[in-house]
């Protein structure tokens, strides 16, 4: 009887739950039947992946991007977050690469399938991209790539894939678009070029760019006078310069690393090499080590740098500012480019109006940023088919007196460039 | 300029840095000639000793020249105490041993100065440095001259004191016949620990001349570390002359090669120079 009894009672309390449930899902029910949802569910984070090495050889490119993304993430939320949900807040959550290719990978998956993240930022080296963009292609996610400049990132048909930087191809082709404007612009016939570039992924493809260039009609008042890769761990550089020396060609194009673009220009000078320009894509001529250490001998050179402090732009400088304020240094060609992709991403994401990765690839597809509202020196953001942004430029500078003053584009720039260099002698 | 003046220029460039290939090499081959050991951080103490002339300038503003016997001082002492406790309990061991035991102190060494100095490039400004002198139309940084000629001054010093020294005849003694010596009454473990001491001397004169030429970074030894076993191989292992000549002739056959094929066709051309050097003397060209 006992057992009955307590058989009945649990039935009865069942019986009240059970009902209670129903009323409650027939209320909802009649509710939204009612008042049919016209918004879409409350969203208050948008939660957003940042893939970037953070430890390691490349710690400080990381902590830089970094520094640049959170100041943009913050400046975007003071002002009001995403507007098309309702204020909902950015909230960027960083891993830590590495710069380990197969580690990138796995943060990815771990950032998209752990954290929740509608879209991934990342990740400055080439060979990180490359490993962290197809895990977000496999799950759907948009990647927004600021700095990985290496051609073949967007060759690979990734439809989630957006590359706000330039590539390697097109800042090389920048190069010689400066210099065809700066011999017009000084009335200073250039017939000969030589191409001095270091022999592994980063120079080799910048010499081969260049040498394809010049085989076009649009290059072709240039002769390539001389074709010199080099091994960036030589403890000399005498036969490259002697092989300058031979050729005695006016202009000189180069992209190195850091301890060679020393030792070259100190090589230039003892060995008496003397051209018109030296014109240096990235690599070790923007760096404040190659000022540093060739002192006076480093004036005149010109330096492809993403992005320069002096830039004649308003936003540009209100940016650096409010980093330098906050970071106590200024911000440099990587992490300009990063503060950029930051608000791309945002731009987007407010113009989706929705934390759905596939609404937001569908907005970077469509998405057009005026020149004005970056602070980078391009005509401005639209992606092609391969995700590549094709309104992007270089950024060209000129060192004078050991400070970088940035000389083109001239809508940008605040420096009249000296061409051409002045020999050794009159230094 | 004309093809003769462009020649002669060449050759002096290769003199030059040959003089400096020497060097690198030469503490190297002095340890291996006397112990039958190979030191694979050589490279990594001529870092250390970049470092210490490069912290002497900066912080004392003493200049390289007058504190090159410090620095000597110090990678000497580093050369002793690394043979005290590394070296010698495993000497005699098989040569994977040796090669395990240098490379971790290799490593080590390395991410040490990573660690303290963190990997930004230095270049040491010195007032000379930069100067160029011209000999008619051939040009000589006197930064790549003083070097050579302290190289060439430490050489010569280093040669009398291994020909003339009780200690340097005890030294070349032991490195002939290790038993004989001991029964001659040569404290064999002293030996050893001096000839550590005086090979890693050597590395430390090779990175205060060094500084002059080329910037400071905690990886930089890597560099030296293949060039000096290549022109102790070519020059002969373990022979005192043997790394002097391999020096000059990797450093002419590198500019010579630049200037008469090209400058990206050298290193296969000086590795041809090594392979027939090989082919011909085994042992290397002083070897025996």
């Amino acid at each position: 009887m006992e057992k009955l009894s307590s058989k009945e009672a649990i039935t009865k309390i069942q019986a009240v739950v059970v009902s209670v449930i129903i009323a409650i899902a027939v209320i909802v029910a009649a509710y939204f039947a009612a008042f049919p949802p016209s918004q879409k569910p409350l969203v208050t984070e948008v939660k957003i992946g940042g893939i970037y090495p953070l430890t390691g050889a490349y710690a400080v490119l990381g902590r830089n991007d970094r520094y640049a993304i959170e100041l943009a993430v913050d400046e975007i939320n003071e002002a009001g977050g995403v507007k098309s949900l309702d204020g909902a807040l950015l909230h960027i959550i960083f891993a830590d690469s590495e710069g380990d290719p197969k580690r990138a990978a796995d943060e990815a998956e771990r950032l998209i399938t752990v954290d929740g993240v509608c879209a991934i930022m990342g990740s400055i080296l080439s060979g990180t991209t490359s490993t962290s963009a197809p895990v977000a292609e496999r799950y759907k996610v948009p990647y927004v790539n600021e700095g990985s400049t290496s051609i073949t990132l967007t060759e690979h048909g990734w439809e989630y894939f957006f590359r706000v930087t330039p590539h390697d191809g097109l800042y090389c082709k920048f190069t010689f678009d400066f210099l065809k404007w700066l011999a017009k612009d000084k009335g200073v016939p250039v017939k000969t070029v030589a191409l001095l570039y270091e022999n592994t992924l980063f120079g080799k493809t910048a010499g081969d760019v260049w040498k394809d260039l010049l085989t076009q009609p649009e290059y072709s008042e240039w002769e390539l006078v001389a074709d010199i890769p080099y091994d960036s761990k030589s403890l000399q550089y005498d036969t490259e310069v002697m092989e300058l020396k031979k050729a005695q060609p006016d202009v000189v194009f180069m992209a190195t690393y850091t301890e060679d673009s020393i030792m070259l220009q100190k090589t230039f000078h003892r060995l008496d090499f003397e051209c018109k320009a030296f014109i240096g894509i990235d690599g070790g001529h923007i760096t404040q080590y190659f000022v540093e250490g060739t002192g006076k001998l480093g004036d005149y050179v010109f330096a492809e740098a993403r992005w320069s402090p002096d830039l004649k732009r308003s936003i540009s400088q209100e940016a650096n500012a409010r980093f330098n304020e906050r970071y106590g240094f200024n911000l440099d060609g990587h992490s300009a480019r990063a503060y950029t992709a930051a608000y791309v991403l945002y731009w987007a994401i407010e113009k989706a109006g929705s934390t759905n990765p596939e609404d937001i690839k569908n907005a970077l597809v469509n998405l057009e940023i005026a020149a004005d509202e970056i602070i980078m020196p391009w005509d401005g953001v639209k992606f092609d088919s391969k995700g590549q942004n094709i309104l992007g430029k270089g950024c060209i500078v000129q060192i004078i007196n050991g400070e970088f003053r940035s000389v083109y584009p001239r809508e940008t720039a605040t420096f009249d460039p000296v061409f051409p260099q002045p020999s050794w002698e009159e230094r | 300029m004309s093809w003769g003046m462009l020649f002669l220029q060449t050759i002096t460039n290769g003199l030059l840095i040959g003089a400096v290939y020497a060097l690198i090499a030469l503490g190297l081959n002095v340890i291996y000639g006397v112990m039958d050991f190979i030191n694979f951080a050589h490279g990594e103490f001529i870092m250390l000793s970049m470092y210490a002339t490069y912290f002497m300038f900066v912080l004392l503003g003493w200049d390289p020249l007058l504190s090159l016997p410090i620095s000597m001082l110090m990678l000497f002492g580093l050369g002793a105490i690394s043979e005290i406790f590394l070296v010698k309990p495993i000497l005699g061991e098989r040569m994977v041993i040796q090669v395990f035991t240098t490379y971790g102190l290799l490593l080590f060494l390395r991410n040490i100065a990573t660690f303290f100095w963190s990997s930004t490039w230095r270049t040491l400004p010195t007032s000379y440095s930069d100067v160029v002198l011209s000999l008619g139309e051939i040009r000589i940084s006197l930064g790549y001259a003083l070097s050579s000629l302290v190289a060439l001054i430490f050489t010569i010093g280093l040669y009398m004191f291994f020909k003339k020294t009780d200690t340097g005849i005890a030294i070349r003694a032991t490195s002939q016949d290790r038993e004989t010596a001991k029964l001659m009454g040569v404290d064999v473990n002293k030996i050893y620990m001096l000839t550590f001491g005086l090979g890693s001397a050597c590395a430390g004169v090779a990175g205060v001349l060094l500084t002059l030429v080329y910037p400071i970074q905690p990886e930089v030894g890597e560099i030296f570390c293949v060039l000096s076993f290549v022109i102790c191989v070519v020059g002969g292992m373990g022979n005192f002359m043997g790394a002097i000549l391999g020096g000059f002739l990797i450093g002419l056959t590198e500019s010579l090669a630049g200037f008469l094929v090209a400058p990206a066709y050298k290193h296969i051309i000086v590795f041809i120079v090594f392979i027939i050097t090989l082919l011909i003397r085994p042992k290397g060209l002083m070897g025996k």
